[in-house]
C-alpha cells in the first residue's frame, strides 16, 4: 500500500503522517510499515538542535497510526468515527532513532473486545530493536470528542437601553 | 459459576492488566474511590476483561455495578 493509498485510510496527515508505506496488512490482526526518517522533519528543529534524535513520542505515533489501519473497516469512509488511543503501556526506546533511518514497524492485535483494542508494537531498523511496547485502542465519534456547544445568545436590548440612558446622563 | 469464584478471576484479571497489587483487591475495596482509584479508561479495561473472560457485555451499565469487585461480581453472575 503506497502513500496515496494510505491516505484513504488515515485521516493524519503531513507534517503528522508517520506512515510512508504499507508492506502487510491482515485487517484484524496486523501490519507491517515503513517510515524512512528526514532530517527536513520539523521536530528535529527543537530536538535536538544540532543533535537530531527522533522523540520517543513520535515512534509511538508510528506504531499507533498502523493499528488504526489494522482496526479500521475496509471501506473506512465514515468521517464521524475517529480511533484513538487510549493508553500506553510498557514502551521502551532500545536505541535512539536519528535521521536516515528506515524503520520497520510492526504490530499485533492481541486482543479485541467490548470496543477496545490492544497492540504489541515493535520498530526495528537494520534488523535491531529500537522500540517496543503495547498501544490501547477505542473508536469515538466526532461527536463525543467535541460535543456541541450552545452559543451564548444574550437579548442586547436591555444593554443598549443602559447605554442610552448612560449617555442621557453623560449629556 | 459462583459469585467467589467470578470475584476471584475478575480480582485476578484487574491485578493482571491495571497492574493493581491483589492484596489491594478485596472484594468490597472501592475501585473508583480513594482505595483503589482507578479512572475511566480503567473502566474501559474491565469491561473489556469481563467481556473476554465472561462473555457478559457491561457497555452502557449503570456506575453502581462498578464500585467494587462484589458489585461486579454479582453483575456477572446474574447476566452469564
Amino acid at each position: 500500500m503506497n502513500l496515496l493509498e494510505i491516505n484513504q485510510r488515515i485521516r493524519q496527515r503531513a507534517p503528522f503522517q508517520m506512515i510512508e508505506r504499507v508492506t502487510a496488512l491482515e485487517p484484524g490482526h496486523m501490519a507491517c510499515g515503513i517510515k524512512c526518517v528526514s532530517v527536513n522533519e520539523p521536530q528535529f528543529a527543537g530536538h535536538f538542535p544540532g543533535l537530531p534524535v527522533m522523540p520517543g513520542v513520535l515512534l509511538i505515533e508510528c506504531a499507533a497510526q498502523l493499528c488504526s489501519l489494522v482496526i479500521a473497516p475496509d471501506d473506512s469512509t465514515d468521517p464521524d468515527l475517529v480511533y484513538v488511543l487510549l493508553k500506553v503501556r510498557d514502551f521502551k526506546f532500545v536505541k535512539p532513532v536519528i535521521p536516515g533511518d528506515r524503520l520497520e514497524i510492526s504490530v499485533f492485535l492481541t486482543k479485541a473486545a467490548a470496543g477496545l483494542y490492544e497492540f504489541d508494537a515493535a520498530v526495528y531498523c537494520d534488523g535491531a530493536l529500537r522500540a517496543k511496547g503495547c498501544l490501547l485502542f477505542t473508536s469515538m465519534n466526532a461527536a463525543q470528542i467535541y460535543p456541541p456547544e450552545e452559543p451564548d445568545i444574550r437579548d442586547r436590548s436591555e444593554d443598549k437601553d443602559k447605554m442610552s440612558g448612560s449617555d442621557t446622563a453623560n449629556a | 459459576m459462583n459469585k467467589q469464584e467470578t470475584a476471584a478471576k475478575i480480582k485476578a484479571m484487574i491485578s493482571e492488566n491495571l497492574r493493581i497489587p491483589a492484596e489491594m483487591l478485596t472484594d468490597d475495596a472501592a475501585l473508583f474511590g480513594d482505595d483503589i482509584g482507578l479512572d475511566s479508561v480503567d473502566s474501559l479495561e474491565i469491561i473489556a476483561g469481563i467481556d473476554d473472560l465472561f462473555g457478559v457485555n457491561m457497555t452502557g451499565v449503570g456506575k453502581e455495578h462498578f464500585q467494587t469487585v462484589s458489585s461486579l461480581a454479582d453483575y456477572v453472575v446474574a447476566n452469564a
